[in-house]
């Protein structure tokens, strides 16, 4: 009820100063333009990249080092420290990355964050920007007719830039005229207090606007106009690196544990280079005086100090923290505890990777992975067979010689309780992401969904196999018993064959070439059970329910291997030619 | 005959399905010399193997074979 009261109140306030005040009016517009213009950014990058911004931050994030090079890099070039962020939480769902990495990443992605600031300073406010903006929104939006994603990406990245230009130019526009009604810098108060309510102010705006570069532009702008001080624009400029945590913070809360460690060490890092740059104010003042010559910058161009002043802090933070990564690590893992998670919850869907169809799919597989590893636990448990038991291919010789001990599973309740629920929600993120995706990433996430649904389907193969299991493992007849217990051997073959798969240490022409071996001898199986269960039934060694129960029963089996076969061909083999093949019928 | 050609780079531009089948042909034809290279490495190792590992290298290599002969098969009806 407040929060709806404030905002109301916030909209009117707005709507007077945009009706009263035209100066106001051509600054907000400016704000909003070069808002407008980030999110266009933010998701042109994510359809231009086409996966290879993810693949970039895979390759180049070996160590803490690089990571922080590659942090730094990412963000200069698309300009948005959240959209890196959002891509390292995803990864850290995933598991593609370390906590340390993501951590550097972040670190390096503060510093790549402060060229928002020099491109504003000495671009926006010395060229003409608006002359480039109008040809980048033309070009953007043709190029958004495409059909092609890459195109409609970067007519996106070209909307969204001429968009910020436009919003740069608004914002100066506003402030140089601001200047000759109201002289704001006369308000200064001067001193730390002054300080520190600048820096309030600059978290506060960063906090209601949600980017600390647009913040960022706006001081710049208003430097630029004389509308405030230059201390104060330094405070300013504080106050959005501290103010842009809380946005963090609260966008993390949504997020897994690994996203709000994340978070975690990102206010650590901002909270600390925050409360150096308070300390070292003036004396980072002068280190900018003294360096400016260095870098062109004349006495009086205080915006492009301003600049170079938010990439020192910032540089001096890394500096400063590098060293402690491990324990902001450490403490952010003492802080906010692993939950440990049902099997019947997913554990790699999170809802900020259905915006990065990259790592979507990876989630989905992930997940899949899962469903798969809980689907063949109760397996193996209906077939008396403990997992800790089934290891190497000598162990399934053991499994079949001891004598049977049953262990009590209920297939059906194991499906409903827990698989069921896995399996709907992978099928719900997949529909959702798929969205997002292009054309092979949509064909390799049905394939996804197909596996899923062979998993289930091999579950429900082995409850109908269960009962009889159970009963003729124990039969006095020894040829039913003996063809049960192959049944039993076979199936245990074969999980255990897609679990060798599973442990990823052989390249995909490799898995293609097992998946193949395992396939051919599954067709032998086949036609050496079918000549055995006919001699059995010719020589009466059976009854003729034990028959019927041994075809069915027999034909379940293969069609279980078959699939157990079909899911190590889709979850385990990326080449997308190879994994058809897999699925191609045998050429005769 | 220039209009023809801006026509066909305005549809290139929309419409990549050309392309596409290209790349998909070159993909084929690439996982075949793969294969191949596979099916010579099996070649090899079966001649010098031992008794016990013979055996497996035989799966492998009628394995490996009947994968490219699917993939061929791929390959003829792409073309």
């Amino acid at each position: 009820m407040v929060k709806k009261l404030l905002i109301i109140i916030l909209l009117i306030i707005t709507a007077f100063y945009v009706i009263s005040q035209e100066n106001v009016k051509i600054i907000l517009a400016g704000i909003a333009i070069f808002l407008i213009g980030m999110h266009f950014m933010e998701d042109g990058f994510k359809l231009f990249s086409g996966g290879t911004l993810e693949t970039i931050l895979e390759k180049f994030t070996k160590n803490k080092y690089t990571s922080v090079l590659t942090g730094f890099i990412t963000t200069s070039i698309v300009q948005s420290s959240s959209l890196i962020s959002v891509i390292v939480i995803s990864f850290l769902s995933v598991e593609l990355i370390s906590l340390t990495q993501g951590m550097a990443i972040v670190f390096g992605a503060n510093l790549g964050s402060t060229t928002t600031a020099w491109i504003v300073s000495a671009l926006g406010l010395k060229l003409k920007i608006s002359l480039y903006a109008m040809p980048m929104i033309i070009f953007g939006v043709i190029f958004r007719f495409s059909k092609n994603n890459t195109y409609i990406g970067l007519g996106n990245v070209l909307l969204g830039l001429g968009f910020i230009f436009l919003g740069i130019s608004y914002m100066k526009d506003g402030f140089d005229t601001l200047r000759t009604a109201i002289d704001l810098a006369s308000y200064s108060i001067g001193g730390i207090p002054g300080i520190l309510l600048y820096i309030l102010i600059g978290a506060i705006a960063t906090v209601v606007i949600q980017s600390s570069s647009a913040t960022m532009a706006i001081i710049i702008t208003a430097l630029a106009g004389g509308n405030i001080l230059y201390i104060d624009a330094l405070a300013l400029a504080i106050g959005a690196n501290v103010g842009t945590t809380v946005t963090a913070v609260i966008g993390s809360l949504t997020s897994n544990q690994n996203g709000k460690r994340l978070a975690f060490g990102h206010f650590i890092f901002n909270i600390s280079t925050g409360l150096i740059a308070v300390f070292l104010i003036y004396s980072l003042q002068d280190f900018v005086d003294f360096l400016a010559p260095f870098f062109g910058i004349a006495e009086d161009n205080y915006s492009m100090k301003l600049a170079l002043f938010h990439t020192i802090f910032n540089l001096l933070g890394i500096i400063v923290l590098f060293p402690f990564i491990g324990i902001i690590v450490k403490s952010s893992k003492k802080f906010i505890n692993d939950k440990i998670k049902k099997t019947s919850k997913p554990k790699y869907l999170e809802k900020a990777n259905i915006k990065i169809p990259y790592n979507a799919m990876v989630s989905i597989q992930k997940e899949i992975i899962h469903l798969y590893d809980n689907a063949q636990k109760a397996i193996l448990h209906a077939l008396s067979i403990h997992t800790s038991e089934l290891k190497t291919k000598k162990d399934i010789k053991a499994i079949i010689a001891k004598p049977v001990i049953k262990i009590d599973t209920d297939l059906n309740d194991i499906y409903q309780n827990n698989l069921k629920t896995l399996y709907s929600e992978i099928i719900e993120f997949a529909l959702i992401s798929q969205q997002n995706m292009n054309k092979e990433q949509i064909e390799y996430v049905t394939q996804l969904k197909l596996a899923s649904n062979i998993i289930i389907k091999i579950l429900k193969d082995t409850r109908d196999i269960q009962k009889n299991m159970d009963f003729y493992l124990r039969s006095k007849n020894e040829s039913i018993q003996k063809e049960y217990s192959l049944i039993k051997e076979e199936l245990a073959t074969f999980i255990l064959e897609v679990n060798i798969l599973k442990e990823n240490k052989h390249d995909d022409i490799e898995v293609s070439t097992l998946i193949q071996v395992d396939k051919d001898r599954l067709e032998n199986l086949d036609v050496m059970n079918n000549n055995r269960i006919e001699e059995l039934i010719r020589n009466e060694k059976i009854t003729s329910k034990m028959a019927t129960s041994l075809i069915n029963d027999s034909t379940n089996a293969y069609n279980i291997c078959k699939n157990l076969l079909r899911v190590g061909n889709i979850l385990f083999i990326r080449d997308e030619k190879l994994r058809s093949l897999g699925e191609t019928d045998e050429v005769k | 005959m220039k209009l023809n050609k801006l026509i066909k780079s305005i549809e290139s531009f929309f419409i990549s399905d050309k392309k596409e089948i290209k790349n998909k042909s070159e993909e084929i034809n690439n996982l075949i010399k793969k294969l191949i290279n596979k099916k010579k490495i099996l070649q090899k190792k079966l001649k010098y193997a031992e008794k016990t590992d013979s055996k497996q290298y035989e799966k492998k290599l009628k394995a490996v074979k009947k994968l490219i002969k699917k993939a061929k098969k791929i390959q003829s009806s792409k073309s």
